[in-house]
């Protein structure tokens, strides 16, 4: 048996001997214990495979975009709440529409905002056509009215149900442009855009969010126009240091904002811009470089470095000056700018449109011009003249310049005469059996002269019958519009025989000062040209026309006269009669309450014209109108204040309306005067102004009599007096506004 | 009698030595591969299980049922600078192995037309309806763990960078996922 002692003994022994042994095992237990753990887990693959499209900058130019996002229509004068087509709105006052500058706030685009917040917060909206997966954006501009506003966009399938897009608060100092991009969800073929008030600075929840420019669409879609004018020579050839104005306008026909908006454009360098002269519409600013190249940055919000934004609908506009270089002769100008843009969604995508190039040819040697007409026509046996001009358009000297005319034999010349630069030496004449020929060397012509030749003669044949002239212009210099060289004018022989009458004139539309005529067409044997106007039958033409219809202006109100008609035609006959005799009455102007007025009364018997007068500008009833010198007083001149009785007045003194004219009986004689105007005048207060003819008027109260001057007396100081109505001297007055 | 040194003597005690340490190197070398999940076959042996039957374990990832699926269609919508495109629907990605299943962004190895491959990104993440990122944002794979007989709805999203050149508008965009996935230890 062993002791436990004996044992330990043995272990320790055995420990110690084989711990090399033990040290060799661990490691080997642990280098292929770990071995096996790391190569036991599994692997296994799943794959997919897909594509997606990549959008294309260009071609958004859909017609399915929002409309009227500018509120320009209907075009209002002053702040009004009413429908605003298309958009719709919960509010039922409408939609609240700013016109341009209101309370100091200038709209943003074009002449009209709105305001969101109209009778009561509401949402304004609008419905438009879209494809399921297109990508939309939005864009709007926002500002506070009286501090910060917040508002609500809103995209989806109806106002109900419109998903929110973006909260925007804006203070009231500027204008803010806000936007965004929407995919249209599958099946969703009509989308609803929608704005909503959400809060306002302003106590008063009718109060609050400017709105302008608001767009919804596919994308940006720019056209763009050119066009070019010489302002040198009346639109016509263009010559060496011609001035010519160059116009490019840009327009947004898609239905999302364009940005980054720049014109270029490098210049020829036989074109020289006026730079002081660039304009720019629509916002934006220009400038050129030393290597000619115009950049014009174009938009709202452009800047001097950076192009702007044409919104939908929109159009911008860059105009310049250049002068043509003497180099250009004979060659052409081209322009051709190109506006580089961008469309929201893809910013670093290039976009450009480019107008049709304009080509602008510069002449080159001298541009002769030939003019030929008719300075008088004759009768047969009688003399006629024709006038046959030469000028040189330039830009250099015509060389050895000839010109030719050419007559029929019905006109034989007999004499000339000049003017400007024409000599008349050197021409020689010859005759065939149907023409006079007369070639004239006039010489070198330099660029800018100009002459004119008059040649007189004695026309044959028939009345009626034409006598062509031809001018041909010739020289050796090189000529860069060759189709003005030559001209042709005919003279048509007189003919004696006058239009017949004219007949059915009438007036019609006839106002205080104005009245029209019309009158049936006048018959010729060569056709009626124009037309004289007579007043009555006889005297001077007071007015011509080329039609059946004249407008006569200036007239006096409460006048009549008398017209008639002839008609002339191309021989200056006249028509032997005069027509059918109008008559025109021209009413008296109406009154005006807001006017003053003198009443005047001229005596038959007296050259002195007196002016009606509350006597000493009395305040007291009974104060007298009569007569007197017109002196300009506050009581000679008068007011009419409209009663409840149709055409009836009150009349009262400038200096008190508490008192009027007034008889205090009925009966034929009784004074005039002033009494208190009663609150409802009644007949012995109210007085009718009748219109007499020549521009007076009586004046009837109530009563049925009329103001009378007693005797029609120049009496000054004559009180007036009521007396039955009579078509005499007595009871005629002027009236004249006094303002 | 001259004594011998010890170290050279082949004395009984030295022997029992030497058999001792042999033991001990036998028994480590049966642990160790013991412990390796006996894949060595240092020793064999034979029995007999009567009734009884050995099944092997698997692996295997599904995407809508299929190995290899082809998205029919993403969203009709097309690419925009700074903007995702989305499947239509989420797409069942199946484990139908017997052990759960691990993929991450790191394992999900995308292959992509070079024209395109600076400007795109790939990316899958689990949902149940799938939407696009917001833009601005960069949208990532997130890493999923699936059970031994589940499934996770996943969603493919296509982002074009908002750096992407002008070049590439207007042009079709054709990719592959693989999607590597690793058991998970029990």
């Amino acid at each position: 048996m062993t002791s436990t002692a004996g044992l330990r003994g043995v272990s320790a022994r055995f420990l110690r001997k084989n711990r090399i042994a033990f040290v060799c095992a661990f490691v080997l237990f642990i280098v292929l214990a770990g071995t096996g753990t790391a190569a036991a887990l599994w692997n296994t693959s799943a794959s997919l495979t897909a594509s997606a499209g990549i959008a294309t900058a260009a071609g958004n130019c859909s017609p399915n975009y929002l409309k009227n996002g500018s509120f320009e229509t209907p075009l209002v004068s002053g702040v009004t709440t009413k429908a605003v087509e298309p958009w719709t709105t919960t509010d039922p006052a409408g939609i609240e529409v700013w016109p341009d500058n209101t309370g100091g706030v200038r709209s943003a685009l074009g002449s009209q905002f709105i305001e969101l917040n109209a009778s009561r917060p509401g949402t304004i909206s609008q419905v438009i056509s879209t494809t399921p997966g297109e990508t939309l954006q939005w864009s709007l501009l926002h500002r506070g009215r009286e501090g910060r506003d917040t508002m609500d966009v809103v995209i989806g399938t109806s106002v109900a149900t419109a998903v929110l897009q973006a909260t925007i608060a804006d203070s009231n100092v500027s204008w803010v442009r806000s936007s965004g991009a929407y995919v249209v969800p599958a099946g969703q073929t009509s989308t609803t855009f929608g704005l909503k008030s959400v809060s306002t600075a302003s106590t008063q929840n009718s109060l609050g969010n400017l709105v302008d420019g608001v767009s919804f669409g596919s994308g940006s879609c720019l056209s763009s126009v050119s066009t070019v004018t010489n302002t040198s020579n009346g639109g016509g050839a263009v010559r060496a240091g011609d001035v010519l104005e160059y116009v490019t306008t840009v327009t947004n026909t898609g239905g999302a904002p364009a940005i980054a908006a720049v014109l270029t454009e490098t210049l020829p360098a036989s074109l020289t811009p006026n730079s002081s002269s660039f304009v720019m519409t629509g916002g934006g600013s220009a400038a050129i470089s030393s290597t000619s190249t115009l950049s014009a940055r174009m938009g709202y919000g452009a800047t001097t470095t950076a192009g702007g934004v044409i919104d939908p609908g929109v159009t911008v506009g860059f105009r310049f000056l250049a002068t043509v270089g003497s180099s250009a002769g004979g060659t052409s100008i081209e322009y051709s700018p190109s506006v580089a843009y961008a469309d929201q969604l893809t910013p670093a995508w290039p976009l450009g449109v480019s107008p049709a190039a304009l080509t602008t040819p510069v002449v080159f040697g001298a541009d002769v011009v030939a003019g030929a007409s008719v300075v008088r026509s004759a009768l047969p046996g009688g003399r006629g003249t024709f006038a046959f001009a030469i000028s040189n358009n330039g830009p250099l000297t015509a060389t050895a310049l000839r010109v030719n005319v050419t007559f029929p034999r019905t006109f034989s010349p007999e004499s000339t005469t000049q003017s400007g630069i024409m000599p008349a030496a050197n021409c020689t004449r010859t005759d065939t059996t149907t023409t006079f020929e007369f070639a004239c060397l006039i010489g070198d012509y330099a660029a800018g002269a100009s002459g004119v030749m008059n040649v007189t003669g004695t026309v044959s044949g028939a009345q009626n019958s034409p006598i062509t002239a031809k001018l041909v212009a010739t020289a050796t210099s090189t000529d860069p519009n060759s189709a003005n060289n030559t001209s042709s004018t005919t003279m048509t022989t007189l003919e004696s025989t006058p239009p017949l009458q004219v007949v059915q004139t009438t007036a019609t539309g006839t106002t205080p000062t104005t009245t029209t005529l019309n009158w049936k067409p006048g018959s010729d044997n060569v056709g009626v040209v124009s037309y004289n106007v007579y007043s009555g039958t006889g005297g001077a033409v007071i007015a011509t026309s080329t039609s059946t219809s004249v407008t006569l202006t200036g007239l006096a109100p409460g006048t009549t006269t008398t017209y008639s008609i002839k008609a002339v035609d191309a021989s200056g006959n006249l028509s032997v009669d005069y027509s059918n005799v109008v008559s025109v009455t021209t009413p008296l102007a109406p009154i005006s309450t807001s006017a003053v007025y003198t009443i005047t009364k001229k005596p038959m018997w007296s050259s002195e014209t007196l002016c009606l007068d509350a006597s000493g500008s009395g305040r007291s009833e009974g104060t007298a109108v009569t007569q007197y010198p017109c002196n300009g007083g506050s009581n000679q001149r008068w007011q009419f204040v409209a009663t409840s009785t149709a055409d009836y007045y009150t009349v009262h003194p400038l200096y008190t309306s508490s008192l009027s004219w007034s008889v205090k009986t009925q009966w034929v004689g009784a004074s005039v005067q002033l009494l208190n105007t009663k609150t409802s005048a009644s007949s012995e207060q109210i007085w009718k102004r009748v219109s007499v003819g020549g521009g007076m008027v009586q004046f009837q109260n109530g009563h049925g009599m009329c103001l009378t001057v007693p005797g029609d007396n120049s009496t000054h100081a004559l009180q007036l007096q009521q007396a039955d109505c009579s078509n005499t001297n007595d009871q005629f007055f002027t009236m004249t506004a006094a303002n | 009698m001259a004594k011998h040194r010890a170290g050279t003597a082949t004395s009984p005690l030295h022997i029992r030595g030497l058999l001792s340490a042999a033991s001990i190197f036998a028994v480590a070398i049966f642990m160790g591969l013991t412990a390796t999940g006996g894949t060595y076959a240092l020793w064999n042996t034979t029995a007999s299980i009567p009734g009884g039957t050995i099944t092997t374990g698997s692996a295997e990832l599904k995407i809508n049922n299929l190995a290899s699926y082809s998205v029919p269609a993403l969203a009709p919508a097309k690419l925009y600078p700074g903007r995702s495109i989305v499947s239509a629907a989420p797409m069942t990605f199946s484990n139908t192995g017997t052990t759960k299943l691990l993929f991450t962004a790191a394992s999900t190895v995308v292959t992509v037309d070079p024209t395109f491959s600076g400007w795109v990104d790939i990316v899958l993440t689990a949902a149940t309806t799938c939407s696009p990122s917001a833009a601005g944002s960069t949208p990532v794979s997130a890493s999923v763990t699936i059970a031994a007989g589940a499934a996770v709805s996943m969603c493919l999203e296509v982002r074009l960078k908002a750096s992407a050149p002008a070049s590439v508008q207007g042009r079709t965009v054709a990719f592959s996922v693989a999607v590597n996935a690793t058991q998970v230890r029990p």
